[in-house]
């Protein structure tokens, strides 16, 4: 159960010089790369995992959470300066960001930016405390077929949801599924399709996989389109918001703040689809939607509020269920298992200082990054105009370095170097990275499970049959892959339609 | 926009029909259902029934071309691949001229693939995998490679 006094020690924890450093640097870290168009916080914290391996399991998550939360928040700064997000979740904020820029109130938008970025942060984080344990409690009951069933679950919902086809999303999963089996069987402990390779006999190197997918194959994807340079960034004057401004967009905010929050917890969905989907709500709602689009200070505080409010949603599974929310939680959770930490509720109930430990380094973060981002709103202009030119082959080395690191193996460079073009390629063609990686992640979990459940069941299946929860996960499963096959089958025959149409 | 069998699709479909095959015959090798707990082929094999369905139908069903961002031409390509070339190269000499030496050809020579000038290239081509060095080893005490050809040198 959630337990103040934990938490309350988990904040002088924070506070201790052991840590505190790490949350800074982690802090401006983010920021920066969330700053940099092309650079994604995912990409931030794959690359800097091997930065984490000598600290001690706290100091490397409190710094890996804080570039998760500061990296979500930088992407809306090269929005707002330059027209080209940062992340893509930032996507929304440059709707009405950029023409505030244009406008003259480039300083306003990053203020109003910020504070929203730290309200929905905030609220997310303060959730998360929350509610975890409770989930983690009744986790604790879910047994083979549950968790079976939410495996099965996160990985529809993923491939479901990601990119314009469901079947290269399936395809992912399934390269996913096939890469998790190489190594060891989960029950049995024998040894399975290394193929003669010892250095394959644990399967392969999951942070390397993760540098390779989200850090190098993003360097690779960036040397394509490197012909133009960014902008000049405006001014910026005035960062700091007024306070009456601010308390007058308490409705967008709790829009933002929910909706963020449940987005977040939806696995496979989180920051770029809850910016978005808030911007959109808080449009229909507003007396003057007409605004928007135009310089709309709601809209920047919408979509920074919504972005950073599913932050804590993202982690709310991954840290109670063992379920990553999405492919940043996803790398997270890796980071989690090199220090020794294997998230779901067994990790609450032998670790609680450690779980409220992360909930204060959580909380810790959102607010870091805001007066990090206020006091330095003026630097973050040259960082947008940082020359990619030089900054990607310094990543390229970085990912080498780091897979390299991770057990002074040369054989990890060269999976991060296959996974590196694996993922260009991909991306190439349109298929998504982001379900293979979970289905990594959930490949192991969704086995074993299956197997116990079997052997719960005596060899049959139907034992599904009399676990309501599993049932119910499984039918919740199937309804959103039939939403999803409906949709895109309405949009083949919208465009058929449209194609007859021009013909 | 329209939907057609891509070229990208018919080599994933492959792919898949591969995958199936080789874990089907690697599942023939594995310990049998009595000697552990569950049938430990019913995932793999299932799951290559799945591959082989999904693979046909990377084959037959068309979809919407891939949401590809400008600037994929040849050229850009070509250069890709260059820096794919370097990396190889990189990862190939790691140990033996060690991080630093194959850090400053390897970013000096990606950099000027980017297009970078030589007076912004060089000053990041040596400070960084310097940088790097000084961070992992001297500050977090991870060790990197030094190069087999300098301990020979100076041993």
């Amino acid at each position: 159960m959630f337990d103040p006094q934990l938490l309350f020690a988990g904040f002088a924890t924070i506070a201790s010089l052991k840590v505190f450093p790490f949350l800074v640097l982690g802090t401006v870290m983010g920021i920066v790369v969330g700053a940099i168009p092309g650079l994604t916080a995912t990409m931030a914290i794959a690359l800097l995992i091997p930065f984490t391996f000598a600290m001690d399991p706290i100091s490397g998550i409190v710094m890996l959470l804080a570039i998760y939360a500061g990296g979500i928040y930088g992407g809306g700064v090269a929005s707002i300066l330059i027209r080209t997000p940062g992340t893509p979740a930032a996507a929304a904020t440059l709707l009405d960001g950029y023409p505030m820029a244009q406008k003259g109130e480039a300083g306003r938008a990053i203020g109003i930016a910020t504070i929203s970025s730290g309200i929905g942060g905030l609220f997310s984080a303060c959730a998360l405390t929350l509610f975890a344990p409770l989930l983690a409690t009744v986790a604790l009951s879910f047994s083979a077929p549950e968790y079976f069933s939410l495996a099965v679950f996160g990985l529809v919902v993923t491939m479901s949801l990601s990119g314009n086809s469901l079947l290269r999303g399936f395809f992912s999963v399934l390269c996913g599924l096939t890469i998790g089996m190489i190594g060891i069987d989960p029950i049995g402990g024998f040894q399975r399709m290394n193929f003669g390779f010892s250095e394959l006999s644990g399967g392969f190197n999951f942070v390397a996989v993760m540098i390779g997918l989200f850090s190098l194959s993003e360097a690779f994807r960036q040397m394509e389109q490197m012909d133009t340079m960014p902008p000049v960034p405006p001014a910026i004057r005035n960062v700091l918001p007024r306070f009456k401004e601010i308390a007058g967009m308490w409705t967008v905010y709790v829009r933002a703040c929910v909706y963020g929050l449940i987005i977040g917890i939806a696995p496979g969905v989180g920051a770029e689809t809850s910016s978005f989907l808030t911007y959109a709500e808080v449009k229909r709602a507003s007396k003057d939607p007409s605004q928007f689009g135009k310089g709309a200070p709601e809209g920047v505080a919408a979509a920074q509020a919504a972005e950073n409010g599913s932050t804590g949603g993202d982690l709310l599974p991954m840290l109670t269920l063992g379920v990553p929310g999405d492919a940043a939680t996803a790398v997270l959770m890796g980071a989690l298992t090199i220090h020794n930490l294997q998230p779901g509720p067994m990790l609450f109930q032998e670790r609680p200082d450690l779980v409220h430990q992360i909930f204060a380094g959580m909380i810790s973060a959102n607010l870091m990054f805001m007066i990090v981002g206020l006091l330095g709103a003026r630097l973050l202009a040259k960082v947008v105009q940082i020359d990619r030119r030089i900054l990607v082959p310094l990543v390229c080395l970085l990912s080498l370095i780091g897979a390299y690191a991770i057990d002074n193996n040369p054989m990890d460079v060269w999976v991060t170097l296959f996974f590196g073009v694996a993922g260009w390629l991909m991306y190439r063609n349109g298929f998504p990275v982001s379900p293979l990686v979970l289905a990594v992640i959930l490949g192991g979990m969704m086995e074993s499970n299956l197997r116990r459940t079997l052997v719960m069941g005596l060899g049959s299946p139907a034992i599904m049959l009399h676990r309501p929860i599993a049932l119910l996960i499984l039918v919740l499963a199937a309804l959103s892959l039939y939403a999803v096959i409906r949709r895109n089958s309405n949009e083949a025959r919208k465009r058929k339609a449209e194609e007859a149409v021009t013909e | 926009m329209k939907l057609q069998v891509r070229s990208g699709d018919a080599v994933a479909g492959t792919l898949l029909w591969v995958m199936a095959a080789v874990i089907v015959q690697q599942s023939t090798t594995w310990p049998s259902s009595g000697d552990v707990a569950g049938d430990p082929t019913v995932f793999p094999r299932a799951l290559a029934a799945i591959m082989f369905a999904s693979g046909l139908a990377l084959f037959v069903l068309p979809r919407p071309p891939p949401a590809r961002e400008e600037g994929t031409g040849e050229l850009r390509t070509l250069r890709t691949l260059l820096l794919i070339g370097l990396t190889m190269l990189m990862a190939l000499s790691l140990e033996t001229v060690g991080l630093v030496t194959a850090g400053i050809v390897y970013v000096l020579a990606a950099q000027r693939l980017a297009g970078a000038p030589w007076r912004k290239a060089l000053p990041f081509a040596i400070g960084a995998p310097i940088a790097i060095w000084l961070v992992f080893v001297t500050v977090l005490h991870v060790p990197l490679p030094r190069g087999e050809i300098w301990q020979w040198l100076f041993s």
